[in-house]
C-alpha cells in the first residue's frame, strides 16, 4: 500500500511541477508579454533554464546557489531571527531527506558502515529533527508576534509549518514506539540471530528489556545477573555491531519513557506500524502538495536567484515574460516586504490588504492568469497607494523585483480598463457629476469637518485674492484652457450650499495644494484645506456605481 | 550640546533620489550632527489627497516611533515636513481624532502624545547648528559669481501658522544658509511658488508649465544655479528642467563648500 501511495503522490508531484511550469508560459503579466507567442515562450523557457542552470554561467550560478541558496545570506540581511528559523528548518529537513528518507539510495553508499540504528546516525537524526522543530517554533513565534506579519499569515503558511512539524513529530513517535516494540524485537531476532534457541532468546530478552527499554507482554526477569550476563554475550555477538543504545536517540528515548506505562497496549495494537504508516503518508502528502503550495519556492527561489545573478541580458521579450512569472512564484509569503512597506499604515485604516506587497503578489498572479475577479479592484486601489519607496524589493529575501512588477501592474490595469480617479473625473463636467452622484446610494457617513460648516465661509467677501494668487489658475489660462471654476467660485458654491456641484470641479482635482490661497486670504478662510477635503469626499464617491448599474 | 535627530528620509529618497539621502547624511557627518534611522513609514503626504485619516495615522506612527526614541525628527523633504507638521497640528486640535489614532497605535504598542518636534534640514542648519558654526567649516567657499536662486517649496512655508518655518511672504533662511558658503543669492518673484510636482501625475502639461515659469523667472533674475531643499522639488527640476539651469540640493551644495567634493 505504501508503495502505491508513494507512486500516486509522486505522479501528483510531477504533474504539479508541469502544471506550475506551464503557468510560467501561460500567464501574461503585461500586454507586452501577452504579445509573445506561446511557442516562442516555451522555447525561451527551455533556453533560459539551460542558460541559468547548466551552461556558460555555471560559476556565477554556483556562487548564487552557495550564498543565497545554501547560506541564505539574503534572509540573514533582512532579519537574523528569520534566518535562524529558516536555516534550522531548511538544513534539518534537507539532511533528514537525504540521509534518512533516502538512506537506501544515499547513506548506504556514502556513509561508512551505515545503519539507521547505530550512532552517530541515531543521534544526528534526532538532532536534525530538533533543529526543524525549533525552527518551526521560531517561525510561528514571528508569525504571531510581528504586527503586520500576523495579519497576513494565512492557512497556507500555517499548514506548511504544521505539515513539516507533523512529519518530524510522527517520526519521533515512530522511533519511540519502535524502541518498546516486542514485534520489532522478534523480527530482529529472526533476521539477525544465527540458530537461536529458546534459552538464548530469553536471555537476550532480559538484556534488551533492561538496557534497550523493550517492553514484553510476558514479564521478563531483569534482576538475574547470570541471565543478563548470557544476554550480554549474545547481544555482543549478534546485535551490538549494528544497534546502539536507544538513549542516543535522545528525543525518541525520552518519549519512550513517558509512554512506558501504556507499552503493553501500544504493542498489542501494533502502534509502531500504524505510526509508521502515518509518518509515510504525511511525507507523501507533503510531496504531492509541494508544487501546489508555497513550498514550491524550494525550486523557484533558487531559480530566481540564478536569474538575478545572470549578467546576461535577456535577449528575448519572451524570456522576460517568463521570468516575471517565475519571480512571482518565488514568493514564500514570508511577509518581510509588508513588514517594511512604507504604506502599511494606510492598509490599517482602509483595510484593503492589496496595499501590502505580500498580498499584491497573489492578486497580480491572478491578473496574469487572465482572471478578472473583484480582487483586481482592490489591487488597482491598493497599488495606486504605493509610493515606490522600493523597500519591498531591497528587503525581499527571494530577490523578486517587486517594484518593477508594481509599475507594470499599474500600466497593465489601466490597459485593462481600470481608470485612475483623476482620469475618470474628466469624463463629466462638475454639474453632470452632481447629477450622477444624486442617483447613487449615498456613501456611508463620511466624516466631513470644515466643508459642511457654514462658519467656514461666513467671512468670505468674494474678493478673488485666492484666484489671483493661484498658480494653477494662472498656468491654465496661459495654456489656453482656463480652469472651469476658480477657487473663489468653488467657495461661493459651498457658501450657497451647492457642495455636490463643487466635488467634480477641475479646481478640486488639479489643486497643487501649495496653500497660496489660504495664506493670502485676508479673511482667513481655509481655502486649500477645503479643497483637500472635497477631494477626499470625491475620492470616496467616484467608484460608486450609479443606482441600477452593475 | 550634541545635536541628534531621528533622520526621516521619506519614500522618494529611498526609492528614487538616493543621492539626496547620501549627501544629506554626508553633510550631517561633516557638521557633527548625529542621527539614527528608525523603522519609519510613509509620512502620509501622498495619501492625504484620498484619505485624511490614513494620512494622519501614517504621520502619527512615525512621530510615535520618534517619541519612543526620544528624538526630534529631521527630514530633508519639505512635503514630509509639511505633512508631519499638519498632522501634529490636527492631532493637537482634534481630541476625537487624537483618541482614534492612539487606539490604532496601541495595537502595536505605540502611543502618540505630541512631545517631539518636527524639523526640516534647513531649520536644523539655521536654528540648531547656526550659521556661525557652518561658516567655520567652509573649506572650499564658492566664488561670488555663483548666483543661486533658492527654491523654497510650498509645504514647508505654508500654511505658516502650522508649519512655523519662516515668514511665508518674505522668507530668508534658505538664502542665508546659501550665503554662508560664499555664493550670492537672488530675490526672484516665484521663489515661493509651486514647482508643479503635485500635479505631475494628474496633468503633466500644467505641471511642466508651472516649472518652466519658475525657471525662466530664476534666469531673468540672473541666477546661474537653482538650489532646492525638497525631494519632490528636486525630482521635478531634474525631470523637466535640468537642461536650462543646473539644479542642486542644499545638501550637495553645502557638502561641496565644506569638503570640496
Amino acid at each position: 500500500m505504501l508503495k502505491y501511495s508513494f507512486y500516486i503522490s509522486f505522479v501528483i508531484f510531477i504533474a504539479g511541477l508541469i502544471f506550475r511550469m506551464a503557468q510560467w508560459v501561460r500567464f501574461d503579466l503585461d500586454t507586452e508579454s501577452a504579445e509573445q507567442s506561446k511557442v516562442k515562450r516555451i522555447f525561451a523557457l527551455w533556453e533560459s533554464l539551460w542558460n541559468h542552470l547548466v551552461s556558460a554561467q555555471a560559476l556565477l550560478m554556483l556562487k548564487a546557489i552557495f550564498w543565497d541558496g545554501l547560506l541564505q545570506v539574503r534572509i540573514l540581511k533582512s532579519s537574523p531571527l528569520r534566518w535562524l528559523a529558516h536555516m534550522s528548518i531548511f538544513w534539518g529537513f534537507i539532511l533528514l531527506l537525504l540521509f534518512h528518507a533516502l538512506d537506501d539510495q544515499i547513506s548506504a553508499w556514502v556513509l561508512p558502515d551505515y545503519a539507521s540504528t547505530i550512532n552517530p546516525y541515531m543521534f544526528l537524526r534526532n538532532l536534525c529533527g530538533v533543529f526543524v522543530l525549533s525552527g518551526i517554533i521560531i517561525a510561528l513565534y514571528r508569525r504571531r508576534n510581528q504586527f503586520i506579519v500576523r495579519q497576513i499569515s494565512n492557512w497556507m503558511d500555517y499548514t506548511a509549518l504544521g505539515l513539516i512539524a507533523a512529519i518530524i513529530v510522527s517520526g519521533f513517535l515512530v522511533e519511540a514506539v519502535q524502541i518498546i516494540s516486542e514485534n520489532q524485537f522478534d523480527s530482529m531476532v529472526s533476521d539477525y540471530m544465527i540458530s537461536p534457541d529458546e534459552s538464548e532468546i530469553s536471555a537476550l530478552r532480559a538484556y534488551w528489556a533492561k538496557y534497550y527499554s523493550v517492553s514484553f507482554a510476558q514479564a521478563v526477569d531483569t534482576t538475574n545477573k547470570i541471565v543478563l550476563e548470557t544476554g550480554n554475550s549474545i547481544h555482543q555477538d549478534s546485535c551490538a555491531s549494528c544497534h546502539s543504545r536507544p538513549q542516543y536517540a535522545f528525543v525518541s528515548y525520552n518519549l519512550t519513557q513517558s509512554i512506558m506505562p501504556f507499552a503493553t497496549v501500544l504493542n498489542a495494537i501494533q502502534m509502531d506500524k500504524i505510526l509508521l504508516i502515518i509518518h509515510y503518508m504525511l511525507c507523501f502528502i507533503g510531496l504531492a502538495w509541494l508544487p501546489f503550495s508555497k513550498m514550491f519556492h524550494m525550486l523557484t527561489t533558487p531559480l530566481n536567484y540564478c536569474m538575478a545573478a545572470s549578467s546576461q541580458e535577456t535577449k528575448h521579450s519572451a524570456a522576460t515574460a517568463n521570468g516575471k512569472i517565475v519571480s512571482l512564484d518565488a514568493c514564500t509569503h514570508c511577509g518581510v516586504c509588508s513588514e517594511q512597506c512604507s504604506v502599511a499604515p494606510i492598509y490599517r485604516v482602509t483595510a484593503n490588504d492589496c496595499i501590502l506587497p505580500s498580498e499584491k503578489v497573489g492578486a497580480v498572479l491572478s491578473m496574469a492568469a487572465g482572471r478578472h475577479p473583484i480582487v483586481l479592484d482592490s489591487l488597482f486601489a491598493g497599488n495606486a497607494v504605493c509610493t515606490e519607496c522600493n523597500k519591498c524589493t531591497i528587503n525581499c529575501p527571494s530577490g523578486i523585483p517587486l517594484l518593477d512588477i508594481w509599475q507594470s501592474t499599474k500600466k497593465e490595469l489601466q490597459n485593462k480598463g481600470w481608470y485612475r480617479p483623476e482620469d475618470i473625473i474628466k469624463k463629466h463636467s462638475a454639474y453632470e457629476w452632481a447629477d450622477i452622484w444624486k442617483t447613487q446610494t449615498p456613501p456611508q457617513s463620511f466624516p466631513s469637518f470644515i466643508s459642511d460648516d457654514p462658519q467656514t465661509y461666513e467671512a468670505c467677501v468674494q474678493c478673488s485674492i485666492c484666484t489671483q494668487v493661484c498658480p494653477i489658475v494662472a498656468a491654465a489660462s496661459n495654456s489656453g484652457e482656463p480652469i472651469d471654476l476658480t477657487p473663489q467660485q468653488v467657495m461661493n458654491l459651498l457658501r450657497i450650499g451647492l457642495k455636490d456641484k463643487a466635488l467634480g470641479t477641475q479646481m478640486v482635482w488639479t489643486c497643487a495644494t501649495c496653500y497660496m490661497c489660504q495664506e493670502n486670504c485676508p479673511q482667513h478662510i481655509p481655502v486649500a484645506d477645503v479643497l483637500y477635503e472635497l477631494r477626499n469626499l470625491a475620492h470616496a464617491q467616484i467608484y460608486l456605481k450609479q443606482t441600477g448599474e452593475k | 550640546m550634541q545635536l541628534k535627530y531621528s533622520y526621516f528620509p521619506g519614500c522618494k529618497i529611498s526609492g528614487q533620489l538616493s543621492e539626496y539621502g547620501t549627501s544629506t547624511k554626508k553633510l550631517m557627518s561633516l557638521l557633527g550632527i548625529e542621527w539614527v534611522e528608525l523603522q519609519f513609514n510613509c509620512c502620509g503626504y501622498p495619501i492625504r489627497h484620498q484619505n485624511l485619516e490614513a494620512s494622519v495615522f501614517s504621520a502619527a506612527r512615525n512621530m510615535a516611533l520618534a517619541e519612543r526614541a526620544h528624538l526630534d525628527i529631521m527630514t530633508p523633504c519639505k512635503c514630509c515636513f509639511g505633512n508631519l507638521k499638519h498632522s501634529q497640528h490636527m492631532l493637537k486640535n482634534d481630541p476625537a481624532l487624537f483618541k482614534r489614532i492612539n487606539e490604532r497605535l496601541k495595537a502595536e504598542g505605540l502611543t502618540y502624545s505630541g512631545t517631539i518636534e518636527i524639523k526640516h534640514l534647513l531649520t536644523v542648519l539655521y536654528h540648531d547648528v547656526g550659521l556661525e558654526k557652518i561658516k567655520t567649516r567652509i573649506g572650499h567657499p564658492y566664488q561670488p559669481k555663483t548666483i543661486v536662486a533658492a527654491s523654497y517649496g510650498c509645504h514647508a512655508l505654508r500654511p505658516a501658522r502650522i508649519t512655523n518655518f519662516d515668514n511665508p511672504f518674505d522668507p530668508s533662511i534658505f538664502e542665508k544658509v546659501i550665503e554662508v558658503s560664499g555664493a550670492q543669492t537672488v530675490l526672484w518673484p516665484k521663489r515661493t511658488e509651486c514647482c508643479g510636482q503635485p500635479v505631475f501625475e494628474r496633468n503633466p502639461d500644467l505641471s511642466n508649465a508651472l516649472l518652466q515659469s519658475k525657471i525662466s523667472d530664476a534666469i531673468q533674475a540672473r541666477a546661474n544655479m537653482i538650489c532646492t531643499a525638497c525631494t519632490y522639488c528636486q525630482m521635478q527640476y531634474e525631470r523637466l528642467g535640468q537642461d536650462k539651469l543646473p539644479v542642486v540640493t542644499i545638501s550637495e551644495f553645502l557638502k561641496k563648500a565644506i569638503s570640496g567634493q
